[in-house]
């Protein structure tokens, strides 16, 4: 499917106009043409991912970065510009920081990213795709906290399946039956876990069988294998024996089968044995989907008295380094924004569309990520396998979220690459002589400096030992963390920047404090040496509570700034994800979400975005 | 013609020392006292040629002439070595040198911001990954399933073969 | 039985000749008649220990090539010789698949298995020697000659001695032998192997390689063999692999002849038409020059690279090893042979980077030699380390997922 010039979109009505080619735009565009609706799919970036040889350079760009941030295979395009992790900087209210793409409002910077090109964001995600719990739709019901979906854990299930099949998940369902989580029976994942990591079994020998308690309920701290889209080896239960044959990469169809344990799963799996919304775009009935990239859509056009979308106006332009652009309004039946969380809400705000609620644009949510890392007692061989294959699940639901964030715990399989940018910075401390890691720089050891096999000893026995944990924590939705847009900022081609205003609330913060303190019975049972640091002045995501002080990463997620909701006062769109204020206008991705609770995302907006395709369908079809 | 040690050079117009013709060979061998690989595994990276050019194009060449032949004349001594590292201009750029192989990368100084890989080659072929036995991210992948075990390499060819099984 | 076969060949009337010929242009084998039993099963194994031999035959010649290409060789040209090293693999598997079926018993660590390069193929198939080659034109012309889809000469086939056929008539001639037998004396006779030595789909996986074919019976085998050949020589009446409905994957040969030509293959373009496609341009500079058949008696003793090359050569024994136990009743050891692959790749690229110590003024890199060292048999022998370039996994059974 090669993109077409932007003139086929003229003097035709498609059935759908979907703006965005990130997985929700991808999913959107193949379940549609499947059924023989015809799409036009409009992609703000430009499609260098899906040529093998541009995808081979933008591994080179991953190779020369010198700060290997999910963002850094993919350059910036001044045309559809897009946040990047370096930009995030303390923010000194209330002189907001325009460093980068966002208006960073504070008093905390967004910490998260998304990216701009043919394929989204899923060009650099993790790949983890774990379900959400029951609990999590049912937040307000049963822990006076958030709201609760306008759907349930069931009415997710089917479209769950849907969705591990398209994105292809790795996992065995014996190992996922917890807190809530089932399945049909009989049900399998389309390819089994894949295999644990050494890290994982050794730090599973410490951990599993022992608890936390909170409030006197206890939690068990088994670690878990991760279901993850990421190819293994396939199972032949699939489908009623049917089985599955793992999709590979797009344009080299025959690399990419299985994992083969690059390590470098964000930014970019040079095999693409991880998922990418490319696979799903491109396995797309061709003949029923048009893509033009290069086309960012400025605004959604509203007929004032009908309240129906007339037309999507979007700036075509020939380079990504050169700004002047043509306008062209494609036409639709029905429309679709899938540009995720962030540039979904922008795009409302300049259309002055599906805002009754004055939703739009708030209750910004990601996963505030408590990083804690150190040194086991014993050789782990980090850097090794796909970033990350368990976790410790346990403690992600439970009566202690009346007043404090849950979370679920990440084991990283990459050493201290993402607190430290390890092992090239241990590398430059032992040669150029710093503080001894293990003493948490707080009282710094000067070391001496290392070369020849000294140094060659030192750094084997001492990365070998490094391990991390990323504690996802959840936010609650919350009206002021929002995106908004003023016309004082507008990018390249004078289209909206989204400002944001963001904080942690004390929610939250109670999640890290609690996190904190399981981290280090963890640790202490693994025998580890924890080398966490918290930076007051330099740590962008630096925060307190409580008078101790914490540091918040970003996950990468971004949700809630659309949300579903069964009352139009307080949501933006409907439980079949069609905003409430325009009949012909569905929203889908991240922001639909109502609650981010614990669980990686994507999965659960591939899922909502199957249930969305059904609905436009019906509407289509009434 | 000067000659410094072992080394005998010219001095160009601009009253710098030119670097003499076999300063590539002690540029590797004194690469190979100050990381601590063998030879063939600085060889075996395929970028000698390519950092001794950088490097002698990014450094001052009398300090890297001297480091050379400092070097070589230590003739293994740890302790020479070590007075030679301790100098602040050679040290600085021996280690210099010592990260150069291990990551791929030139620091140009302690508070320099930009501190350049020389090219997805050099990234790759990283020193760091071989040390602690695993791979750079994104290359050199080691094979599914590879991670789920602990990374042993066997006795060498030369010693005895009683080491056997997981212990590293 | 082979006097018997000589007579009757001796006897062939024109007529008979014109016969054979259309049988096997229509049925794409020869019928023949089958001997006792015993001596037939016993024949058709040592064919198939020799057709084992043979699919490894041109491995290490084909990795040869790929590791002395340089990380900036271009991804296309890689995958070119990649996809066809490890289809060869996978040649290798299905051949051992129809060997086990028929109650044989995979033999891969014979001082005699890997071949003394330069050095005929087994059986002077094709007669041809073949030389361990880094990537060059005379590289692709050797891949060329092996791939080249040979002819089948019928009258060959009832003569039934595998010397000197080409690569056509040997895989022919075993599957003609194949049917005979089983139409004489029944597929329960035939396939007495263990199903349990059988490699399964998903138990091997190397990107690009295809899946195995489990052999149970006739039906099996035939289909074992067919994938083989299609993938090497390509099918008599297209270059596609599969036929024109398939991925569009050409077979060996003609991926030899897009580098040779250097232009792609593109719909519609046949044997005669050769590649009319995109020009494909092959930098061969960016790979490495390297010794032609070096021999670890040509690195001086004690030398680094000496050392390494007799290293990579152990850790290639233990390869061999690892198949030889996979196919002989663990064949979910093979999940272990792809990491171990990697190690020597790993091994073999910074061997190729290395200049060939003492002949530093050749211009000419070192090689891995490939040369057979004894194993300890019953475990993985310990014995090499491949420092820096990575060590050699001693093996651990992977917990089937």
């Amino acid at each position: 499917m090669n993109p077409s010039s932007p003139e086929v979109t003229q003097g035709t009505v498609f059935d759908v106009v979907i703006v965005g080619a990130g997985i929700t735009g991808a999913i959107l565009a193949k379940s549609l043409a499947a059924k023989k609706k015809r799409v036009l799919v409009l992609e703000a970036g430009t499609a260098d991912a899906s040529n093998f040889g541009s995808y081979s350079q933008l591994l080179d760009n991953f190779y020369t970065s010198q700060a290997k941030i999910p963002q850094s295979p993919y350059p910036d395009n001044a045309n559809a510009p897009q946040p990047s992790e370096l930009d995030c900087e303390q923010i000194t209210p209330p002189i907001p920081d325009t460093n980068g793409y966002f208006i960073q409002v504070g008093p905390i910077p967004f910490l998260s990213t998304y990216t701009r090109y043919l394929g989204g964001t899923t060009l650099h995600w993790l790949g983890t795709s774990l379900r959400m719990l029951p609990d999590d739709f049912r937040m307000k019901t049963l822990f006076g906290q958030a709201e609760d979906w306008p759907v349930s854990y069931d009415d997710m299930m089917p479209y769950y399946a849907m969705a591990e099949f398209e994105m292809g998940v790795s996992a065995d369902v014996s190992k996922q039956n917890y807190l809530g989580i089932h399945f049909p029976p009989g049900y399998v994942y389309p390819m089994h876990e894949l295999p644990a990591s050494w890290s994982d079994k050794t730090i599973s020998k410490s951990l599993d069988g022992t608890t936390y308690e909170v409030d006197q309920e206890s939690f068990n701290l088994d670690v878990i294998n991760t279901p993850a889209s990421r190819n293994s080896i396939p199972n032949q239960a699939y489908a009623n024996g049917k089985g599955y044959t793992p999709v590979g990469a797009v344009g080299n169809p025959s690399l990419g089968q299985r994992c083969m344990g690059n390590t470098a799963c964000v930014p970019i799996c040079p095999i693409q044995a991880k998922y990418n919304a490319l696979k799903t775009l491109y396995s797309a009935d061709s003949e029923y989907v048009t893509l033009v990239t290069q086309a960012v859509v400025s605004k959604v056009e509203i007929d004032p008295t009908t309240k129906l979308v007339t037309g999507i106006r979007f700036k075509y332009y020939e380079s990504a380094t050169n700004p002047n652009y043509t306008e062209f309004v494609a036409k639709g039946k029905q429309y679709a924004l899938a540009t995720h969380a962030v540039e979904n809400a922008k795009l409302l705000l300049a259309s002055g569309a599906a805002n009754s609620s004055d939703q739009v644009g708030r209750n910004l949510m990601d996963h505030t990520t408590l990083l804690a890392w150190g040194l086991a007692p014993e050789p782990l061989w980090p850097y090794r396998g796909p970033v990350a294959t368990a976790g410790v699940e346990g403690m992600r639901t439970g009566k202690y979220r009346k007043d404090t964030a849950s979370f679920r715990i990440e084991i990283g399989n990459d050493g201290w690459g993402w607190p430290t940018s390890g092992p090239i910075t241990d590398v430059i401390e032992l040669v150029d002589g710093t503080p001894d890691p293990a003493t948490n720089g707080s009282e710094p050891i000067q070391l001496p400096k290392l070369w020849g096999k000294a140094l060659r000893e030192r750094l084997k026995e001492q990365v070998r030992r490094q391990f991390r944990m990323a504690f996802l924590v959840e936010q609650l939705p919350n009206a002021d963390n929002r995106v908004t847009i003023s016309p004082d900022h507008k990018d390249a081609l004078g289209n909206y920047i989204p400002i944001i205003a963001y904080g942690i609330d004390g929610y939250t913060g109670a999640g890290f404090e609690l996190g904190t303190k399981v981290y280090k019975q963890m640790f202490k049972d693994i025998g580890a040496v924890d080398c966490t640091v918290v930076n007051s002045k330099t740590d962008a995501g630096y925060f307190q509570y409580k008078d101790t002080g914490y540091t918040a990463y970003g996950a990468g997620h971004l949700c809630g700034t659309h949300r579903m909701g069964s009352d139009p006062k307080t949501s933006v769109v409907n439980p079949q994800q069609r905003t409430w204020d325009h009949e012909n206008l569905y929203l889908v991705g991240c922001g639909n979400m109502v609650t981010v609770a614990t669980s990686n995302p994507t999965l659960t907006a591939g899922a909502l975005t199957f249930m969305a395709a059904e609905n436009i369908l019906a509407s289509l079809d009434k | 013609m000067s000659k410094v040690g072992s080394m005998t050079f010219e001095i160009a117009p601009t009253g710098n020392p030119v670097l003499p013709a076999d300063s590539l060979a002690f540029f590797l061998a004194t690469s190979v006292v100050l990381t601590g690989f063998e030879r063939f595994d600085l060889l075996g990276t395929g970028l000698l040629q390519q950092y001794f050019d950088y490097v002698s194009t990014h450094a001052d060449s009398p300090t890297l002439l001297k480091l050379l032949q400092g070097v070589t004349a230590a003739a293994g001594s740890e302790s020479a070595v070590s007075e030679i590292l301790a100098d602040p201009e050679m040290g600085l750029l021996a280690r210099q040198i010592i990260k150069l192989w291990y990551t791929g990368q030139w620091f140009p100084s302690a508070t320099a911001t930009d501190n350049p890989i020389l090219s997805p080659s050099s990234y790759e072929q990283g020193l760091v990954w071989n040390a602690i036995e695993a791979h750079p991210p994104g290359a050199k992948q080691q094979g599914f399933g590879a991670w789920s075990e602990p990374f042993t390499p066997l006795v060498s060819l030369t010693g005895d073969a009683s080491s056997k099984g997981r212990n590293a | 039985m082979n006097e018997e076969r000589s007579q009757k060949v001796a006897a062939l009337t024109e007529g008979d000749v014109a016969a054979l010929h259309q049988h096997y242009r229509e049925k794409g084998f020869v019928q023949l008649q089958s001997g006792p039993l015993q001596e037939e099963l016993k024949e058709l194994r040592d064919l198939l220990q020799s057709a084992m031999q043979l699919e490894h035959a041109t491995i290490p010649p084909y990795l040869t090539g790929l590791y002395s290409m340089k990380a900036e060789m271009p991804w296309n040209i890689i995958g070119i010789i990649r996809t066809i090293v490890v289809e060869e693999m996978l040649h290798l598997l299905l051949a051992a698949n129809v060997l086990n079926a028929i109650g044989g018993q995979p033999n891969l660590t014979a001082p005699d298995f890997i071949p003394d390069y330069p050095s005929y193929l087994p059986h002077h198939i094709d007669d041809l020697i073949v030389n361990l080659e880094p990537f060059s034109p005379q590289f692709v012309q050797q891949g060329l000659a092996i791939e080249r889809p040979k002819y089948v000469d019928p009258v060959r086939i009832v003569l039934g001695d595998p010397e000197r056929m080409t690569i056509g008539e040997f895989y022919v001639l075993i599957e003609s032998k194949l049917r005979s037998v089983v139409a004489q004396y029944g597929e329960a006779a035939v396939f007495t192997g263990d199903l349990k030595r059988q490699v399964q789909p998903d138990m091997f996986y190397y990107d690009g390689a295809g899946q195995p074919v489990p052999v149970i019976n006739l039906e099996t085998a035939v289909k074992a063999l067919q994938i083989i050949t299609d993938q090497g020589e390509g099918m008599e009446r297209t270059i596609w692999v599969g036929g024109e409905d398939s991925d569009n994957e050409v077979a060996h040969y003609f991926r030899f002849n897009e580098l040779a030509v250097g232009r792609q293959y593109q719909s519609g373009d046949t044997y005669q038409s050769g590649p009319t496609g995109a020009v494909l341009s092959v930098p061969y500079d960016l790979a490495y020059s390297a010794a032609v058949n070096a021999k670890i008696a040509e690195y001086p003793a004690g030398s680094e690279v000496r050392t390494h090359a007799e290293a990579f050569n152990m850790a290639y024994g233990q390869l061999l090893q690892l198949l030889e136990r996979a196919f002989t009743g663990e064949p979910s050891l093979l999940l272990q042979s792809v990491p171990h692959m990697y190690l020597l790749r790993n091994a073999a690229q910074a061997l190729f980077k290395n200049p060939f110590p003492a002949k530093e003024d050749s211009g000419l890199n070192a090689a891995p030699t490939f040369e057979y060292v004894p194993v300890l048999t019953g475990q993985v022998a310990s014995g090499a380390t491949l420092t820096a370039s990575g060590g050699v996994h001693p093996g651990h059974p992977l917990k089937q997922a």
